[in-house]
């Protein structure tokens, strides 16, 4: 008998096709230097062909795969995982490779002579990305591993200089102790933001929870600000900060101007309000009442039974706003440049102000990496903290 | 004043806002007794219950613990000293089994070592091994064994008083039965003064020494199970016992009390005697046949036995554990498998299927008669 045909996984569909598409893209954009247009080079050029081909025939594999596959099964997703992690790979290398090869031959030409990635790159890394995000579904435990071992052989290939070719690299090495202090400016600002937001936030959610008086008011104010667009939050606040510091200098000497950090240190918190404060509220709001009664029947004090049975069941959701907190504020305090708070932002104007998509990368990239990988750590941290019987469905 | 009296309300009520909910309730519980409350649904029988352990605090009257007011307590330590079950038990999910139990005796602060002992001893009083259940999460028990659990987490600091807001509720009609049974068994060991409300008249008749009937926050008849269904104090407990009460006051008796002296006979023996002399040995209609250790084998219905018939034809043999009766069955299923069987006499056996005793039809009939 037949057995009735599976539809073919659609995210393994649509990373198949990005991958596919991406050889009809330039892979990188080769300039004589950072400001003048560059001349397009395909995935397969300047040597490149080596790698491409592999990443062809992943591609083609995979499409094999789709539609071959009755039935899908645990092999078909570690078949994802492999061609996600190869194309991701193979695309690396490829910039690495092809970047030398064509900064080598230029060399005569300039030296400061630059590969900038492209379209066909970013494609290739999505298209990889994709792969392994629908293979995540269906191989929880070998994901882990798998995400770490790439992520450690991306992590060697850059410090081992293998981009030192590629345009985000030629800047990052011109401005190297510049990212540093920005990087470092970065983690302070997202870091003060959040402990603020922490310390804020949590009393608050619990407030909410605890009186029906403060739920809605509360709510409104946090999702109102939530509504404000960042620039225009981090705006409102130069000018009655300024003032503050007018009338009491005393602030000033602390530290708080109109600009810099103290707006965006303020600005950022308010925005990390909402998804911690409204967790907190929620996780605690969903404990059901007939454990809160047995706990109270048996003789809990009401402090025995929030800290003892209310926020261990709890935690799970709270921790879960706190990484969505984190994660969104290590982007918001991007715009926080803006207002002179540095941070990695920095780079991302300056490079929109000179039109250097090069240095718009060098803020972007890491920006981007960060906030994947603290989303990662604090997604595994949360499986591991919360108590195990609670059966308790993330993401 | 009577120094038996575990519990008493004196003149109790309680209103939530315009609505009177309890309207002076007052009745006593003695120690080691099994009091049920029930009624229908709003009748004050949960807030009566809740009142006790101060879940709720009373607008007037007096409650009293062996003798002294519930109000001389903070409420939680009046709670750690009385065993809470409710319906949906309330497990916390986040803890072992063994850390449910031991929640009472933690506040309690006893030791480690005596908190352990207390746990494997209370599981395996409701019937669930320690070695696989003391580490087990709530979410891998089933609703019986998490019923269980509840009883024992209840009486982990081995409290004089149980309060349980229908305990059985959230389980299925089989496992209930199950339950009601064991929890009988654990309560005879124990002891325990219990109150125990239900909206189950057949879960009231089967577990209470007392039941006390309300409606609309008020006690309408107090009184032993039997009682309360031989002569209803008025036409709402006839309607609230229903048509049948006949029939379900008969789960109050056991056959033990009612089973009368059976006549028999071995079966070597009849088989050496004649006719004459297996007649002259019966008391009834039949003999009951048993083999030389006593063990039922069936019956001889002297109806339909002639002196010429031969003796072989006359006998019924029987499977005596799906024919006898045991003598701690209830006259309600001895009466069910008489009529199931169509006959109107039961042997009694042992758990050996060694005869007992007979249990009869008239017996049964007579204590049927309602006084109305």
């Amino acid at each position: 008998m037949r057995e009735k045909r599976e539809a073919p996984d659609r995210v393994a569909i649509l990373a198949t096709s990005t991958g596919l598409l991406s050889f009809l893209f330039p892979f990188i954009n080769f300039k004589k230097n950072r400001l003048v247009s560059g001349i397009p080079v395909y995935p397969w050029n300047a040597g490149g062909i080596y790698f491409a081909i592999p990443i062809l025939l992943v591609l083609i594999a995979s499409l094999i795969v789709l539609f071959v596959t009755r039935r899908k099964s645990f092999k078909t997703y570690l078949f994802f995982e492999i061609s996600g992690s190869l194309v991701v790979i193979l695309g690396l290398i490829n910039l690495g490779l092809i970047s030398d090869n064509l900064t080598l031959a230029a060399k005569a030409l300039s030296s400061i002579a630059r590969a900038t990635p492209t379209t066909s790159f970013w494609l290739f890394m999505l298209s990889g990305y994709m792969f392994i995000s629908t293979a995540k579904k269906e191989l929880p435990k070998i994901k882990v591993y798998f995400s770490l071992s790439l992520l450690l052989f991306i992590i060697l290939l850059a410090t081992s200089g293998f981009f030192k070719h590629t345009s985000v690299y030629m800047e990052y090495f011109a401005k190297r102790e510049r990212f540093l202090q920005e990087l470092l400016q970065h983690f302070y600002l997202t870091g003060f933001s959040i402990g603020l937001a922490l310390i804020i936030g949590l009393p608050l959610g619990i407030l909410m929870q605890r009186s029906k008086r403060m739920e809605k008011p509360v709510f409104i104010f946090i999702n109102i600000v939530q509504t404000i667009p960042s620039l225009a939050l981090f705006g409102l606040l130069i000018a009655p900060l300024s003032l503050l510091t007018q009338s009491f200098p005393l602030l000033r000497s602390l530290g708080i101007e109109g600009i810099g950090s103290a707006p965006a240190i303020i600005a950022l918190t308010l925005y990390a309000l909402l998804p911690i404060t409204s967790n907190t509220f929620t996780g605690l709001k969903v404990v059901e009442p007939s454990i809160i009664e047995a706990g109270r029947g048996m003789g809990m004090s009401s402090f025995q039974l929030f800290a003892k049975v209310e926020i261990p069941l709890a935690f799970p959701v709270i921790f879960n706003g706190v990484r969505t907190s984190i994660v969104q504020t290590i982007g918001n305090t991007a715009v926080a440049a803006l207002i002179g708070a540095g941070g990695l932002g920095t780079f991302v104007f300056q490079g929109l102000g000179q039109a250097v998509s090069d240095l718009i990368l060098l803020g972007a990239l890491p920006i981007i990496i960060l906030a994947i990988l603290t989303d990662r750590v604090l997604y595994i941290t949360n499986r591991i903290l919360t108590p195990k019987g609670i059966k308790y469905e993330q993401e | 004043m009577n120094k038996n009296r575990m519990i008493v309300l004196e003149n109790v009520t309680k209103s939530y806002g315009e609505k009177a909910a309890l309207q002076g309730i007052s009745f006593d519980v003695e120690n080691g007794e099994l009091c049920v409350l029930i009624g229908p649904s709003g009748c004050g029988k949960s807030t009566t219950l809740k009142l006790i352990n101060r879940m709720l605090e009373p607008d007037g009257g007096e409650i009293l613990i062996e003798g002294r007011s519930v109000r001389d307590f903070k409420p939680e330590l009046l709670r750690r000293k009385i065993g809470y079950v409710i319906q949906s038990i309330g497990l916390f999910p986040h803890m072992k089994v063994s850390q449910n139990i031991a929640v009472v005796p933690s506040l309690l602060k006893w030791e480690r070592k005596r908190i352990g002992e207390r746990v494997d001893y209370l599981l395996e009083l409701v019937g669930l091994d320690p070695a696989i259940y003391r580490d087990k999460y709530p979410n891998e028990l089933s609703g019986g064994e998490a019923q269980r659990i509840g009883v024992a987490r209840a009486l982990a600091s081995d409290p004089p008083l149980l309060l349980m807001d229908e305990p059985f509720g959230a389980v299925d009609p089989l496992n209930r039965e199950i339950l009601q049974v064991e929890f009988l068994k654990i309560q005879r060991k124990l002891k325990k003064t219990v109150i125990l409300v239900t909206h189950d008249l057949d879960e009231a008749i089967k577990l209470a020494d007392k039941i006390v009937i309300m409606d609309m926050g008020r006690i309408v008849q107090i009184g032993q199970p039997e009682n309360i269904l031989s002569k209803p104090a008025n036409s709402f407990v006839r309607n609230f016992v229903g048509t049948d009460r006949a029939i379900k006051r008969l789960s109050r008796f056991q056959v033990a009390d009612y089973m009368n002296r059976a006549s028999s006979t071995t079966i070597r023996r009849l088989k050496e005697s004649n006719y004459k002399e297996a007649a002259s040995r019966r008391e009834s209609r039949f003999l009951w046949i048993t083999d030389e250790m006593g063990i039922l084998t069936g019956w001889i219905d002297f109806k339909n036995f002639k002196e010429s018939d031969r003796l072989e034809e006359g006998i019924t043999h029987v499977d005596p554990s799906n024919f006898a009766v045991r003598a701690e069955f209830t006259l309600k299923e001895s009466l069910s498998r008489m009529l199931s069987q169509g006959v109107r006499s039961l042997p009694v056996t042992d758990e050996k299927n060694r005869l007992i005793g007979e249990i009869n039809l008239s017996t049964i009939e007579k204590l049927t008669e309602l006084e109305e």
